[in-house]
């Protein structure tokens, strides 16, 4: 079954993300952005959508082995076209820069790892994933790899290595935690045939939960230890994600997601083809081809607008234009893009996901 | 269907229904037509009203006398069109017994029996014993043909158990535990079939061993204990592979946190001896 829930959340991660880019990339409002949820949303979501794909493909019958050369041939699938698109969008000079792409291909090769364990060990990896990320950015120095905001390294083994586990954009610690937690609250939740009103309830309180904790660990973000604090005046940052991000997006998509959940997909009164749900599905279904998309879009006449101008190439990034027109720019984006996935739909044309099943499946 | 329900020809071939129903244990208030002895004792009681429960109904048991004896009597067709028009739905077709002058047809739910009024106690007596024993063994074989689905999609689970099938694993214990209780209930019916043959005979005890083999109760039995045998082996690896997997697992647990604590511990102390990068280097 399709869930309403998952491509609800999926199509608020993948709006916040156009709308964070656009502003940060065109503007250079980094203050201004959104707090950060589009990431943990859509990596979380990842997850979940993991444990559903691989119920599906378990009750279809097919074998571990078969399961599992698909899973590995997603994720370096994910993790090839991360390195293409860095190049493509981002130069040559920022093959490395570990963005969501590469760290959503490494989560889906480590969950075919996971998906066999115990789901107390994917919880426990997790946990210390959260808790040992601001002991190991203090240790790999997160500062020096990150000038005016963004994210930089010297092509050494040592630093692709480190940026690829601590200091990237999207490095595996702490952000494996999402698409793990992910994949569990899948599997615990999530039926396919019935709602699991206890489970959905657990799930609702323990989103709540962390969402305390969150609250919590703002107020206390003074007196912490130094080893877990990186930025002793922000407790909430989202580069390097603090403690209290962490629990912040982790609450805030295990209560939504809970929540949606037993709202709407179970509820034979919500017509599924309505407009607004049409309208969710269709920007889940393509969000890999919309997040790839929306970079070309924005990026690339960025470039070329400076090499037009005969200045440096990246002369206009964070300064081509106001908020004023950036935000506008998010939603007229979001407008052509939905009526462009629809035409591609109806006249059989394929984004991303199909040329990444048509590859691996 | 009860007397009145029949039509004016079959009126006349017509006697008494009596309405029973087996009951082990408490049965104070109750009115008992027999007793019956195996391993555990049965009690047929007399349902007194058909509307009050139809479901309390083990067994509809006509009683009439007989008034010609040709082999063209309308009382054979009569009987077997009552016989399996029975409100349990019959597994089988009505079988005739004759014996000693008196005939009797059985159907699932049903028997209609035509006796000189002389001979019916030791005839209800002899059907009563049967009734239930038959009663008891239809339950247990429905039980197991319909389960053959459930058994054919747990085989797997029997050779392997994975994390997947934690989830089931209170369901697996139940239908363990189901096919040991069908297994027992199995065994405490033995006693009512299986059964030393009585010298010198009596009307009762002929007419019970003649029902018995013309149902093929004991080899029905030795089937229905095969079948069970198929069952209990299967649940019992089920239980076995759930069992070692679940303390495996639990070790599984804490082999990984150390793991997981050795990993951290591995990549700090990767991160100390690799010279930090910065901009300045």
């Amino acid at each position: 079954m399709r869930y309403s829930s998952i491509d609800i959340l999926r199509t608020i991660g993948i709006i916040l993300m156009v709308m964070v880019h656009f502003m940060e990339n065109l503007s250079g409002a980094t203050a201004l952005s959104p707090v950060g949820f589009g990431a943990p949303f859509f990596a979380f979501l990842a997850g979940v959508s993991y444990s559903l794909w691989l119920k599906g493909k378990e009750n279809r019958k097919r074998t571990d082995e078969e399961i599992s050369k698909i899973t590995i041939r997603r994720g370096l699938f994910l993790i090839g076209t991360g390195f293409i698109f860095n190049i493509v969008v981002w130069m040559p000079e920022d093959a490395f820069n570990f963005d969501v792409l590469t760290y959503i291909g490494s989560a889906i090769l480590v969950l075919n790892w996971v998906r066999r364990g115990p789901p107390a060990v994917a919880l426990i990896l997790a946990a210390f994933l959260c808790l040992f990320s601001p002991i190991l950015q203090h240790k790999a120095e997160w500062d020096s790899y990150w000038t005016d905001g963004y994210f930089q390294l010297d092509w050494t083994l040592s630093d692709v290595l480190i940026g690829y586990l601590i200091t990237g954009y999207f490095p595996l610690i702490p952000w494996l935690a999402l698409p793990l937690i992910g994949f569990t609250v899948g599997n615990y939740m999530l039926d396919g045939k019935e709602l699991r009103g206890r489970e959905v309830s657990v799930v609702t309180l323990v989103g709540m939960g962390f969402l305390g904790l969150s609250i919590l660990l703002q107020l206390v973000h003074a007196w912490m230890p130094s080893q877990f604090v990186l930025r002793p005046d922000d407790a909430w940052t989202m580069f390097p994600p603090s403690l209290a991000y962490l629990a912040g997006t982790i609450g805030m998509t295990l209560f939504w997601l809970a929540v949606l959940h037993r709202w709407l997909d179970h509820n034979a009164s919500i017509k599924k083809d309505n407009a607004w749900l049409t309208f969710t599905e269709t920007m889940s279904r393509h969000s890999l081809t919309i997040y790839v998309l929306h970079h070309l879009i924005h990026i690339w006449p960025l470039w070329l607008y400076g090499v037009w101008m005969g200045q440096e190439t990246t002369f206009y990034w964070r300064q081509a234009m106001t908020l004023y027109y950036s935000i506008p720019l998010v939603f007229l984006f979001v407008v052509v893009c939905y009526f462009f996935l629809r035409w591609m739909d109806r006249t059989g044309r394929h984004g991303l996901e199909y040329w990444m099943r048509w590859l691996c499946d | 269907m009860s007397t009145s329900d029949l039509t004016t020809d079959s009126r006349s071939n017509a006697g008494t229904v009596e309405l029973i129903q087996f009951l082990q244990g408490n049965v104070k208030d109750r009115k008992v037509l027999h007793r019956i002895l195996g391993s555990d004792t049965w009690y047929a009681c007399v349902v007194e009203s058909r509307t009050a429960d139809a479901n309390a109904i083990d067994l509809e048991l006509m009683i009439t006398e007989p008034n010609v004896k040709l082999d063209d009597d309308p009382w054979f067709d009569f009987a077997k069109t009552w016989c399996e028009s029975g409100i349990v739905a019959p597994t089988s077709k009505a079988t005739l017994i004759s014996l000693h002058g008196v005939d009797v047809y059985w159907c699932t739910g049903r028997a209609i029996v035509r006796a000189p009024k002389d001979r019916v106690d030791a005839v209800r007596r002899a059907i009563l014993e049967f009734a239930v024993a038959e009663r008891e063994l239809v339950a247990i074989e429905k039980s197991v043909n319909s389960s053959w689905d459930t058994l054919e999609g747990d085989v797997p689970t029997a050779f392997s158990y994975g994390e997947g099938n934690v989830r089931d694993r209170a369901e697996l214990g139940k239908r363990f535990q189901k096919a040991i209780s069908l297994q027992a209930r199995m065994s405490r019916i033995v006693p009512l079939i299986v059964q030393p043959a009585q010298y010198p005979p009596t009307l009762e005890s002929q007419l019970h061993e003649r029902m018995r083999e013309r149902l093929r109760q004991e080899d029905r039995l030795e089937v229905l204990e095969g079948q069970l045998d198929i069952f209990q082996r299967v649940y019992e690896m089920c239980g076995q592979r759930s069992a070692d997997f679940m303390v495996a697992r639990t070790g599984h647990i804490l082999e990984w946190i150390i793991i997981l604590l050795l990993a951290f511990q591995t990549i700090m102390a990767i991160i100390d001896y690799i010279p930090s990068s910065t901009t300045g280097t």
